[in-house]
This record gives structure tokens, C-alpha cells and sequence, in this order.
């Protein structure tokens, strides 16, 4: 199988932010080829061996172009590394292994840094083109130039094999982005944000990993005010490890739109705080429901960002006979905690007051909204002494001694109602609770 | 051409049709086939008046009820085993009072399978909705809108013609005065007794004029009720007499001889 070389050059200027690091760029290409290397400025990677698992050449050249015009980056295929290496350097392009040599050919001699730094003497010799370089007799071009320069141009022809230093992947992750212009709206750092969110699903990727939870400092610049401090730091936490940028995006953007930033930001910086290990999706040809809940779980996770996160609630039953604290809510989509059977023998309405309402008395008959109808009951709930809330002298025990009935009005429907015992020998009614 | 064909001809009347005919020909008082998957209600009246024979997927039903949270389970309470099935949730959206998990559960919705979003402000309960609508719930998606425009309403059907659970937008009765892009509408009232007044301002086909009376006892009771409590004579005036007289021990008015505690001290 004839390998496929793709050189990735950071492009000189990128809107918007510097140009990015090459070694940045080498540990995104990462994610499709462990065989990546840093050459000159630019990145060289060897995917031939990936081609099947990204769905072909032509989707995995998609992809890497895709991603790499998001990071700024120029991309060409070739053969071999240095070719790749030479046509990134002039403009870029896919060459198949026929049309090599008749496209490297035509290249100027500042292609190869090989053959480029003797190009004060082979212009004089008359070569304006590696084409040229290579047509001379190899003997003297060995002698008149040393061997590395014939050695450069037999593996950009694919006629020496190549060798290079593989880069490794780092055990954390973190990168920094100078921003071109100063950013003085949160919202807007998005758009850096965005370029540092697809490293790190690169890096995700490259390691089979999710992540859990990822920060976004801001360094404010030189010219900020004194009480301003040196930035900020916004700390996302997702409820299943994510390798999706659209969906960090987003969550990203909620919280961003909650900052208020205290001046003007010069530089971001993306770290990845709690990484877990990600199994990643099946393909499969049928839908899957698995699949589906994914997409609501997001949807909740964005409503948690823009609401706060007390703002999804999930139920939790505990062994409690009072109906206040028979259930408490939680927030967190991923924690399933045991639930307690819900023992109680008496009927629970769907829908319970958070205090109750005290109810109007006429005649000793509790009314709400017209004269209540006492249907079932009473249901008797007491107890609770050993609960208390509030601290020190604000504890106050969570007693209750209730008498619950089931009432009918014909304008409320069906209510649960409770007469309780106060101080004296009083008592009184409270709406509790609706059977809606 | 033949005798008989020709009798064919004056024999026809337009009134009858041929069978194959027929069955092509929709008529103005039918109701619409369905086009998406319906849930069955669980009333067998309310079933016949819906188009496709239950609550709709792929799109909003409006319930419009004269108070929030009066009747919602007890119309909705006898579809829920067949919308709970395959892991699906109900997604409540901002109503006014919390659920109560325990109670939800005696109706048959476990607390694993119950989401309640808050949201106060009415954009937040429709951006909730929709993105919840957007994300393809399994289950069914109950939201609380009093102050949704028509056009937000449009907006929300949008997004649930691709969504495979039932999507009822609750809204109060005033509603009725707007138009509205929710291809079904049914105002529930309560009746007497057990009995909710179901009437269906608008749905796809035939408008239905009538009022349904259905029998709706919440789950959880109908396993506690006595059967005197079934009937419309059915009165606990009990305990009032008990509470007079506990009053009147207390001091207040001279007691009579009975004095009957409704609390035990």
C-alpha cells in the first residue's frame, strides 16, 4: 500500500488570532494517525494505515481539511512527507503518485529547505526548478553540495525512504491563544474559544477520552485598569464526557453570556480538568434509542447553563412519611441515585404546595374558592421531631401533626387539605396539595 | 352498449357510492386519518372524537383548563403506561406548584422517569420547551405557556413535527379568544362529581360541537374509594358536625353534651 502524507502549515495570518503553534496543530492531527511529526514549521502526518477506519481516503482528507481551515491551517497530500512538506509551501493540493514528479518538478527551489539554501549557486548553475536540481549528474551534485541535499530530493521523490521523530500525545491538555484584537464583550471570545475547543477534541480523540469538565481562563491585557486583576476563569462541567465541540460550544456560550468581563482580554487559554475515558458510538442502521436520549440529555445540560443549574430537576423518593420531605429534587443528570419505594399507604396528589395555604374558615368548614366537601380522611401524618433546620438558635424542629383529607371543590377540583394543631388548643386548615 | 348498462346508469344514486369510491371519497363530517403516531387516552369516548383515535405525536396539543394544574393528570393519568414504556420521561416544563414524586408515582410515572424543568420568566418556558422539543424526546412533554403568543405557539409546533411524543401546551381558557397554530385544542372544565367536561374547540377534519363527560378518578383513589363515594349524593357532612362540636367544647359557645375531638392531643 503506497503511504499518504499530509503536511499541515500554519497559515501566516489566520482571522483573528495569531497563527497557531505547529505543535498545537501536531497534537490535533494526532486524532487521525499516531504517525505525526513536526518538520520545519509544519506538520507532516502519515494516515494511510487510518484511511478505513475514517471511512476512506476522501472522508478522512474532508475532514483533516475541515478541521484544519477552522484552525488555520493549509493542508496538501502527496506521496511523501517532503513533497507534502513542498507543495504546503506553495499553496497546497492533493498530488497522486503518477503526477509526482512532473508536479515537483515545476516546484521553485525555496520548496525544499535542502535544496533552497544553495540556491545562490544553482541560479547561477541555471536551475530555477527542483526539476532542473534533479536533472544535473548526482555524482557532482554530491560533491558540489554534500549528500543531504540529494538525500532531501530522493525522499520528496519517493525514491529513499524517510525517517522522522514521531511526536507523542501530552498526558494533559492545555493551550493558549493570543487573540489578534482585544476583546472586551465575554460573548465575543467565542470565536477564539472555539479555535482552542477544537484542539482539545483533537487531543480528546487522540486519547479515546470525554470530557467531564473544561476551563476557560482570560488574561486581561497590559492596559487594564488596576482594580481589574489579571482575567478570569469560567469552568464547565458537563454530566457525561463529551468529545462534541458544537456541544461545548454552546454550553460554553451560556455561561459566557452570564460574564461580565472587567477589561479588556488579551489571550485565552483551554484546559481540561476532569477527563474520562469515552467508549465513543456505534454506527448503527437502525435508530437507537441510546442515540436519542443523548441529544435530550444535551438539551437539558443548555437549559442548565442558561437557568442555573437548579433549574432541571430530578426526583429522588426517601423513607419519609411526611409529604414535604418524602422526595427531594436533584440536579445532576448523571447521578441515578436509589430511589426508596413510596410506602406510604395513603393516596399523594401529583402536584404538593410549597407551603401550605391556609385556608379560610366559615362555619368550621374549610373553603377554598367556595365551601370545601371532606371526601376521605382522615390520614393522620405526625411525627418528625428528630429533623431539625437552621442552625443554632434558628433550628427549629420539623414536626408535624397533621390530619390529611381528601376534598372536593367544584370549582378547585380535588384538593388535599390538612387541619393542624396550633399553639392553645386552635387549629386550623392548609391547602397541601392539588390531585390535578 | 348493452341493456343492463344503461339500468346501471339510472339505478345510480348519487347519495350511494360504490364501495371503492367511498372509501376514496373523505367527506367534510369525517374526521382526518392520522398522520403520526397517536397514544391512546385511556376514555374510549374521547378516543372516537380524536383524530387517529388518541393524543397526537409530531405535533402540540393545546389543554385549556379554566385554573393551571386542577385536572392535567387526571385526563392525561390513564395514557401514561404507553407513554412511559421504552424508558420514556415526562418532561414537565415550568408548572406553578412542584410535582410531588411520590404522588406521580402512585399514578404510575417512577421518579426515574420524570423531569421538572423551572423556568419563571415566558421566554424561558418557551426556549425550555423548544429545546427540549428539538432534542427528540421518548416520553411526552407537558408545558405550562399562560402568556404564549400564536406566533410562539407556531414556532413550538414547528419543532414538534419531528418530535415523537405527545407535546401538550397547557394554557388557560382565555386562550380560546386567539387563534392558534395547534392542530388539536380541548378545554377541559370540571364537572360534577368524578365527571371533567371535555370539549375540542379545534381539530383536524369535522368540528365536533359536543360536550364529553368523562369519568375521571385519579388512579391512586380509585383503589380507596368507597363505592358511596362513586355517586353524586355522596356527601361526608361528618365531619362538620364533628368539628362544631369540637369548637364548642373548646369553650367558646356553650357545649352540648357530645364532644367529639377531630385531633387527639
Amino acid at each position: 500500500m503506497s503511504a499518504h502524507w499530509v503536511a499541515l502549515l500554519p497559515l501566516p495570518q489566520p482571522t483573528g488570532s495569531w497563527p497557531i503553534d505547529p505543535m498545537a496543530l501536531g497534537i490535533w492531527a494526532l486524532q487521525f494517525t499516531p504517525r505525526v511529526a513536526l518538520q520545519e514549521g509544519a506538520v507532516l502526518a502519515e494516515v494511510s494505515a487510518s484511511a478505513r477506519l475514517f471511512g476512506g481516503l476522501e472522508r478522512l482528507c474532508q475532514c483533516m481539511q475541515h478541521g484544519a481551515a477552522e484552525l488555520g491551517a493549509c493542508v496538501a497530500w502527496a506521496p511523501t512527507g517532503l513533497a507534502a512538506l513542498a507543495l504546503v509551501r506553495h499553496g497546497g493540493g492533493r498530488v497522486p503518485e503518477e503526477a509526482l514528479a512532473s508536479r515537483l518538478d515545476a516546484l521553485p527551489l525555496q520548496a525544499m529547505t535542502a535544496v533552497g539554501q544553495h540556491q545562490a549557486t544553482l541560479a547561477r548553475v541555471g536551475c530555477r526548478t527542483l526539476g532542473q536540481v534533479r536533472r544535473l549528474p548526482r555524482g557532482g551534485l554530491v560533491r558540489r553540495f554534500g549528500a543531504p541535499l540529494l538525500a532531501a530530493l530522493d525522499q520528496a521523490y519517493g525514491l529513499r525512504p524517510e525517517a522522522y521523530d514521531w511526536i507523542t500525545l501530552p498526558p494533559t491538555f492545555q493551550a493558549r491563544l493570543e487573540l489578534m484584537a482585544r476583546v472586551e464583550h465575554a460573548p465575543a471570545l467565542l470565536f477564539g474559544a472555539r479555535r482552542l475547543l477544537v484542539q482539545m477534541a483533537g487531543w480528546l480523540a487522540a486519547r479515546h477520552c470525554g470530557v467531564r469538565a473544561f476551563t476557560l481562563h482570560w488574561h486581561h491585557d497590559a492596559m487594564r485598569a488596576r482594580s481589574a486583576g489579571d482575567g478570569g476563569a469560567l469552568t464547565v462541567h458537563t454530566s457525561q464526557p463529551t468529545q462534541s465541540v458544537e456541544h461545548c460550544m454552546r454550553l460554553l456560550a451560556e455561561h459566557l453570556a452570564q460574564v461580565v468581563l472587567a477589561a479588556p482580554v488579551g489571550e485565552l487559554e483551554l484546559s481540561a480538568d476532569t477527563v474520562e475515558p469515552w467508549a465513543g458510538t456505534n454506527h448503527t442502521l437502525l435508530p437507537d434509542p441510546q442515540r436519542q436520549g443523548e441529544g435530550i440529555h444535551a438539551a437539558l445540560e443548555r437549559i442548565q447553563a442558561r437557568l442555573g443549574p437548579q433549574a432541571v430537576c430530578l426526583p429522588v423518593l426517601c423513607a419519609d412519611h411526611r409529604p414535604e420531605w418524602m422526595q427531594h429534587w436533584h440536579s445532576d443528570l448523571a447521578h441515578r441515585p436509589r430511589q426508596a419505594t413510596a410506602g406510604s399507604g395513603m393516596p399523594l396528589p401529583p402536584w404538593l404546595l410549597e407551603v401550605p395555604l391556609r385556608l379560610e374558615e366559615r362555619q368550621h368548614r374549610p373553603h377554598y374558592q367556595g365551601p370545601l366537601q371532606l371526601l376521605l380522611g382522615p390520614d393522620r401524618v405526625e411525627g418528625g421531631w428528630w429533623h431539625r433546620s437552621g442552625q443554632g438558635s434558628d433550628a427549629q424542629a420539623l414536626n408535624v401533626q397533621r390530619d390529611y383529607w381528601l376534598a372536593r371543590s367544584p370549582h378547585a377540583g380535588l384538593l388535599w387539605v390538612f387541619q393542624q394543631r396550633l399553639a392553645g388548643d386552635q387549629a386550623a386548615w392548609f391547602l397541601h396539595g392539588y390531585f390535578g | 352498449m348493452s341493456f343492463t348498462t344503461l339500468g346501471a346508469v339510472h339505478a345510480f344514486d348519487p347519495g350511494v357510492l360504490p364501495g371503492p369510491v367511498a372509501a376514496a371519497v373523505w367527506r367534510g363530517v369525517d374526521m382526518v386519518g392520522a398522520v403520526a403516531r397517536t397514544v391512546p387516552t385511556g376514555f374510549g369516548t374521547l378516543d372516537a372524537q380524536l383524530p387517529g383515535g388518541g393524543w397526537p405525536t409530531q405535533a402540540v396539543t393545546e389543554l385549556l383548563l379554566p385554573q393551571a394544574l386542577r385536572c392535567e393528570w387526571r385526563l392525561l393519568g390513564p395514557a401514561l403506561p404507553a407513554l412511559l414504556q421504552e424508558g420514556g420521561r415526562i418532561y414537565l416544563v415550568a408548572p406553578s406548584q412542584p410535582p410531588h414524586a411520590g404522588g406521580l408515582a402512585q399514578l404510575g410515572v417512577p421518579p426515574a422517569q420524570l423531569v421538572w424543568v423551572r423556568a419563571v420568566a415566558p421566554l424561558e418556558r418557551l426556549w425550555a420547551t423548544e429545546q427540549i422539543l428539538q432534542a427528540g424526546p421518548v416520553g411526552a412533554v407537558l408545558a405550562w405557556l399562560p402568556q404564549a403568543r400564536p406566533e410562539q405557539i407556531r414556532r413550538l409546533q414547528i419543532h414538534a413535527q419531528s418530535c415523537d411524543a405527545p407535546v401538550f401546551l397547557c394554557r388557560p381558557e382565555g386562550a380560546l379568544q386567539q387563534a392558534s397554530p395547534a392542530p388539536l385544542r380541548v378545554g377541559v372544565t370540571l364537572g360534577p362529581d368524578w365527571v371533567l367536561q371535555v370539549h375540542i374547540p379545534k381539530r383536524r377534519g369535522s368540528a365536533f360541537e359536543g360536550v364529553l363527560r368523562l369519568e375521571a378518578i385519579p388512579g391512586n383513589l380509585q383503589h380507596m374509594l368507597p363505592p358511596r363515594l362513586g355517586s353524586a349524593a355522596a356527601t361526608v357532612q361528618a365531619p362538620l358536625a364533628k368539628e362544631l362540636s369540637d369548637v364548642r367544647a373548646l369553650g367558646r359557645i356553650a357545649a352540648p353534651a357530645t364532644t367529639h375531638r377531630l385531633l387527639a392531643h
